[in-house]
């Protein structure tokens, strides 16, 4: 498939600290802040197991490359008196050679492959798309306060560059230090750390007002080494994460997964750890649409 | 790294239960200039562990920018003089060569360039 016609789609996992503030009514401002784009989803005739409704996402576009997303999991999971559904969605799979399976990340972002994201506009583009609408389902408060937030796996920086834009102060951890190299000759406004999320977010409790990541959860989902256990890595991500985020901030964290069984892991990991939340999927350049059903 | 990110990292080795706070060498440190955000400095002043930040400031050998003691935090809307010095403490001094040491194990973890290595070795974890 030519480049410039793939399809290309981007799975958030919108997690928050304390449930109540996922509440349905909630759910719903953040899938309307997308230009709802029912009348451009290709008819349901052609995915008919597809149903609103049913706790399935439709995914369509204007330009035939539509396709649906079908459910293939649905858990039920009941916190206090809400009700929570976790809809996990099974993908296909990119033409694109996966990053995950050729080297581990420090390793992938050598200096080549960061020279890449200060040269390649196309990179740079779509980053950028991405980075504004993760913190779009940050849901900050409109009240013109920075506050401080993190980018996890923030690379060169360019997701942190969407946060310095929109005056928010922000912490960026990576594990490639040829990645924070090209960061520090772009001059990014946030402060920037050499750490392994796998080994946990060295961090006080409570201070964090949110936190993004963009396309670098799916990497804890892979045994680079020996000593790796991703379920354990996920485990100390997730509740360190937890930890350090102040009541009601939420982490939106947009990854490519490889298959179902990575996406149930790292949502299962993250309910352990004591997160609400759900999956919003997202076309980001022919816009997008996500449903979650409560 | 900035103060403020010095005041919020806390050493994560396995086992550690107090690693907080990390004490700063600074060998080399700067001063960049930072957009002065009054709201910001009031939102974040709660979270501040201000014997930290005391204490990373005079690790600078900025001994008066700071009173010892945490500050009435209505000092923050009347005393511009204070919120500029707060200001200058949290986001204008970086620290770009030294390091981080976990007060309970003595750890180093090495700054480099501005950028704290806070890799853990695989017997930390």
């Amino acid at each position: 498939m030519a480049e410039a016609s793939r399809v290309c789609f981007f799975i958030f996992l919108v997690v928050a600290v304390r449930h109540r503030c996922f509440s349905g009514v909630e759910i719903a401002r953040v899938a309307s802040s997308a230009p709802s784009l029912l009348f451009d989803f290709a008819p349901s005739t052609t995915f008919p197991s597809c149903r609103i409704g049913r706790y399935s996402i439709l995914i369509g576009s204007n330009d035939g490359s539509s396709l649906a997303v079908k459910v293939k999991t649905c858990y039920r999971t009941v916190h206090k008196d809400i009700h929570i559904f976790f809809v996990f969605s099974g993908i296909r799979k990119s033409e694109m050679p996966r990053p995950e399976l050729q080297a581990p990340p420090e390793i992938f972002y050598n200096d080549t492959e960061a020279r890449k994201y200060t040269t390649s506009s196309r990179i740079i583009e779509i980053q950028a798309k991405i980075s504004e609408r993760a913190l779009e389902l940050l849901n900050i408060p409109n009240d013109g306060i920075p506050r401080l937030l993190l980018d996890i796996g923030c690379g060169s920086g360019l997701s942190g560059e969407t946060l310095s834009e929109n005056e928010h102060r922000w912490i960026g951890f990576d594990i490639s230090q040829s990645m924070l190299d090209v960061a520090l000759e772009r001059e990014v406004e946030g402060d920037l750390l050499l750490a392994d999320m796998g080994q946990g977010l060295g961090l006080r409790p409570g201070v964090i007002d949110g936190a993004i990541s963009i396309s670098a959860i799916q990497w804890l989902c892979y045994a680079d080494k020996s000593s790796h256990e991703p379920i354990a890595r996920l485990k100390a991500f997730f509740g360190s994460l937890y930890r350090c985020l102040t009541r009601g901030s939420r982490a939106v964290l947009q990854l490519y997964s490889e298959n179902m069984n990575q996406s149930e892991m790292i949502m299962k990991a993250a309910m352990r750890a004591g997160f609400a939340g759900g999956v919003v999927v997202d076309f980001p350049h022919r816009y997008v649409y996500s449903i979650l059903r409560f | 790294m900035r103060l403020l990110t010095h005041n919020m990292l806390a050493c994560n080795i396995k086992g550690v239960t107090n690693g907080y706070p990390l004490r700063l060498e600074a060998e080399k440190w700067v001063e960049k200039e930072v957009n002065f955000n009054a709201d910001f400095l009031r939102s974040v002043f709660p979270k501040i562990e201000w014997p930290a930040l005391v204490g990373a400031v005079r690790a600078l050998g900025c001994h008066d920018l700071l009173p010892q003691d945490a500050p009435n935090p209505s000092a923050l809307d009347s005393d511009d003089d204070f919120l500029r010095r707060f200001h200058r403490a949290l986001l204008q001094l970086h620290v770009e060569e030294g390091a981080l040491v976990c007060p309970e194990t003595g750890r180093r973890f090495p700054i480099s360039k501005g950028i704290p290595n806070m890799l853990l070795h695989e017997d930390e974890v």
